[in-house]
């Protein structure tokens, strides 16, 4: 445990405003800012402790253990869509900010968020809810837990349609996710079984260029083109074995997973091609499997032993083309076939010499294999292996009944996307590949310290204090349309984050949660774009044993840099929600943005070229995404007992 | 629900509520410099003099190197492909800068001639791009002008060994060939006042390139009357069709 780990339970899940989708969830991690850059059931952009992490390449997230980052994905490498997860059955999401710890894995240099899945013994029963939206939105949702068995057991089911709040915000979704312990066994552990399916449809507003939005020729929640958006398919199955082994406990999961991610976006007009347009159409498939196993053992009282390993192969086809307005294919720019494995290798101990001190050290090795076929070129494949260890020691002290210390430190890693192997393959003949110092692919590796206390007082009050400090020695970034490895210089990330949480009576809980962070290029001292500098979240939680629930969460998010010394707007975010359960039924009212603010979701610093009646420029300028305006949306939940 | 706002906007401000700004944006002149139009050999020992040099291009595009590592900083910038696909990429070798336009760059006759006011992002340069195109009477060429119909004339005279040889060249590259990665060193802020001055480098002083290398005048002069016209279509032509594309040719310094 360090400082700034934190576990969000299924009571303020429940409560808290704005939880529209699982995805949404992540708005509760202290120190998260999303950005949707596309409409409900696209992946967001993530952004933590100073990484702009895209859509998950710095920040591992796992549900009921499986890993959910996509390695090599079309879109964005680790990519994440966690919209598949339906709110109800979501029993906790705990968060390891930086790679401090041996099961953190790839994609972890920022941290890492696990999603729990099941249903409390309060929450058990049948519900069937119905949400309807400002928005048009229509959400029906039923979970069954029968209430004889455990947390693990649950089947849910959801549907959903939203018009959006705006053009390009379309959004829908069917969802079903169950889980069943179909042993449990003092001999021969637990057993559990769990399948999930998810189908949605997703529009893609597009960003717009801010002269635009000012001078009125679009309007500010406006689209250029209404044909971008996307679609997601997801299946889902894992076995999780637990049992007791020889005085230690052994964890095992086998799962395997079918993803297809349809995705059309047009973000630079017809800047690249003045007749056709640039539009990019993308498609990526897999099948994947994985198995994971983990055992821990005390050697002595005090000393535990942990040892586990991983492994996953993917099976992936992905396309990329840009194409025309009918859709017609213009150019291929991509068209692969991969075969990608990943494996890992880790072995810890966890030491309590004394009541006041607590150590843990171990390391992890992880292994990459990729191998590539690229369709475009005559077939040309390229296979790579990579490799890299990562140490891991955390140490808390204790400082009384109330007060503990932490330091930690701890080695992240981002694997490179199969893609980024082919570029020897697919540059320009005449140039000589010898010269492509930096277009080896390699795991990047991350540097992180963390030193932080906590003061966990009476039961009324709890807060943290965490600094830390991630560095990168030469971070190296695939640029998909050269098809070449660049090597960036050394950045650092300096950050504190606080959180105080106050429980003045049970059923409420006010927290506060601060993260300042400062991420910049050690050379030259230019801010590294795209990471908040100040996030604020300001959150009341209130669950009476009358039946009576609220949320209110204030959020603020700092100015962010832009590439080439632009800067984004600060901007501030009230949603609340409330609730009431009188016997079977339960009523929601959630109203998100309550000052019906005007923000931008999402702000860029690019070219673009959609008015061919002016001159075509080149020069990066702001481009904006409308966020949401305000929107009510009111639920009613009928329980079955 | 007016006041509510209004408490909003309150606590907005006092945590230090900002806006979107853009990058700052400054203009400098762009002209063209013949400082640099010196008199070199090629590979193949003649020593060649211009007196003529003119190159019709479109759309100057100034670069910068960002924070890319000097591992990778050697890639020429046409290698370092923008990224279209997703906003907020920076990599490199971003065009920040630009002279939009049809021009006629003349390195002998028209050194000190100005091209327009190039609209700059703040940074650190590192690169000039530019398209090449066919010129036409639109540039202010007579129907006699070598150049028209064509991307670039060259003329003047090689020696060797005591015999000189009178040129000229036509050359032709398809329209929208970009030169890209030329060389251009300068930190601009918002005070900056540089005049930007496009150098034709016809011999690359760091590795000895001449943009003739490769031309032997003897063997384009079988009649041996010292004249020789170098026109598409030829093996030279081939030669210079190549070199003219090179960045290592093309400059910009701060005058």
């Amino acid at each position: 445990m360090l400082a700034s780990q934190r576990v969000v339970d299924a009571t303020e899940i429940a409560a808290s405003p704005r939880r529209r989708s699982a995805d949404d969830l992540l708005r509760l991690v202290p120190g998260v800012l999303l950005s949707q850059h596309g409409a409900e059931g696209k992946g967001q952009q993530i952004f933590l402790r100073g990484f702009d992490a895209a859509h998950g390449s710095d920040v591992e997230v796992l549900v009921a253990g499986i890993p959910i980052n996509e390695l090599s994905n079309i879109h964005g490498q680790g990519y994440l869509d966690l919209n598949f997860m339906i709110p109800e059955v979501v029993r906790s999401i705990s968060v390891a900010k930086g790679p401090f710890q041996i099961n953190q894995g790839n994609f972890a240099n920022a941290g890492t968020i696990r999603f729990e899945l099941g249903v409390d013994p309060t929450a058990r029963g049948t519900r069937v809810g119905y949400e309807l939206g400002s928005t048009i939105r229509h959400r029906g949702v039923v979970v069954h837990a029968p209430r004889r068995l455990g947390p693990q057991t649950f089947t849910a089911f959801e549907a959903m349609r939203d018009e959006g709040f705006a053009p390009g915000r379309q959004a829908q979704r069917v969802s079903s996710i169950s889980q069943v312990r179909l042993i449990d066994s003092p001999v021969f552990g637990s057993l559990d079984l769990l399948g999930s399916g998810y189908y949605a449809r997703f529009g893609s507003p597009g960003a717009l260029a801010a002269t635009d939005v000012a001078s009125a020729r679009v309007p500010f929640d406006g689209v250029y083109q209404s044909d971008g958006g996307g679609s997601s398919i997801r299946a889902l199955t894992s076995l999780r074995h637990q049992m007791a082994l020889g005085g230690g406990k052994l964890e095992q999961r086998l799962y395997g997973q079918f993803r297809h991610f349809d995705m059309l976006e047009n973000f630079t007009g017809y800047l690249q091609d003045p007749v056709n347009g640039d539009r990019r159409a993308q498609a990526h498939r897999f099948f994947s499997a994985g198995y994971q196993i983990e055992y821990q053992r005390p050697l002595v009282e005090s000393l535990v032993l942990t040892v586990g390993g991983s492994w996953q192969g993917d099976s992936i086809s992905q396309v990329d083309q840009r194409v025309d307005a009918g859709h017609g294919v213009v150019q291929r720019n991509w068209d692969l076939g991969i075969g990608q494995h990943q494996a890992g290798a880790r072995v810890g101990l966890r030491w309590k010499p004394t009541r006041w001190l607590h150590l843990e050290g171990g390391a992890r090795a992880d292994l990459f294999a990729y191998d590539v076929v690229d369709y475009l070129h005559d077939e040309a494949r390229s296979r790579k292996v990579l490799g890299r260890a990562s140490p891991r020691v955390l140490a808390a002290f204790r400082l009384g009944s109330r007060v503990s210390l932490f330091a930690a430190y701890g080695r992240g890693l981002r694997a490179p996307e199969a893609r980024s192997i082919l570029a020897g393959v697919t540059t320009p003949s005449d140039v000589v590949l010898d010269r492509y110092k930096g277009g080896t692919p390699r795991i990047v590796p991350s540097d992180a310290i963390e030193l932080g206390g906590r003061y966990t007082g009476t039961k009324y009050l709890s807060a943290g204090l965490a600094a830390f400090a991630t560095w990168i020695e030469r971070e190296l970034v695939f640029d998909h349309v050269s098809a070449v490895n660049l090597e960036l210089n050394q950045t650092r990330r300096l950050g504190v984050e606080l959180d105080v949480s106050l429980r003045p009576v049970p059923w409420l809980l006010l927290r506060q949660d601060l993260t300042l962070a400062q991420a910049r290029f050690v050379g030259s001292g230019a801010a590294v774009p795209g990471a908040p500098p100040l996030l604020s979240a300001s959150s009341l939680t209130l669950s009476h044993p009358n039946g009576l629930r609220a949320g209110v969460r204030l959020q603020v998010v700092g100015a962010r840099p832009l590439p080439h010394g632009a800067r984004s707007a600060t901007y501030a975010l009230l949603d609340v929600g409330v609730g009431y359960r009188k016997g079977p039924l339960q009523l929601d009212l959630q109203v998100d943005n309550v000052t019906n603010a005007q923000w931008k979701e999402g702000e860029y610093h690019f070219a673009s070229w959609w008015n061919r009646d002016e001159p075509r420029s080149t020069l990066p300028s702001l481009h904006l995404i409308a966020g949401p305006p305000l929107a009510i949306r009111l639920a009613t939940t009928l329980y079955f007992m | 629900m007016m006041m509510h706002r209004g408490m909003f906007v309150v606590v907005m401000l006092g945590l230090g509520c900002a806006p979107s700004q853009e990058a700052q944006r400054v203009q400098l002149e762009v002209e063209v410099d013949d400082a640099t139009l010196v008199i070199g050999d090629n590979d193949l020992g003649w020593s060649i003099e211009l007196g003529a040099a003119r190159l019709a291009v479109a759309d100057l595009q100034f670069t910068i190197l960002g924070e890319m590592h000097e591992a990778s900083a050697w890639l020429p910038s046409w290698v370092i492909g923008r990224a279209w696909a997703h906003p907020g990429h920076l990599a490199g070798g971003d065009v920040t800068g630009e002279l939009t336009g049809a021009f006629v760059l003349d390195w002998v006759a028209g050194g000190g001639q100005r091209l327009g006011s190039a609209e700059m992002l703040t940074g650190t340069y590192h690169g000039l791009n530019f398209g090449f195109r066919v010129a036409a009477a639109s540039d202010g060429l007579t129907g006699e002008d070598p150049l028209l119909g064509h991307t670039a004339y060259f003329a003047g005279t090689a020696r060797k060994d005591g015999r000189e040889v009178v040129f000229t060249a036509q050359v032709d590259i398809d329209a929208g060939t970009q030169m890209v990665g030329a060389a251009f060193d300068l930190e601009i802020d918002r005070s900056e006042q540089a005049l930007l001055a496009i150098q034709f480098v016809p011999v690359d002083p760091i590795e000895g390139l001449s943009l003739f290398d490769g031309v032997d005048f003897a063997a384009l002069d079988p009649d041996g009357d010292d004249v020789v016209a170098i026109v598409p279509g030829d093996e030279a032509h081939n030669f210079l069709r190549r070199t003219v594309q090179s960045h290592v040719h093309y400059g910009v310094v701060d005058r």
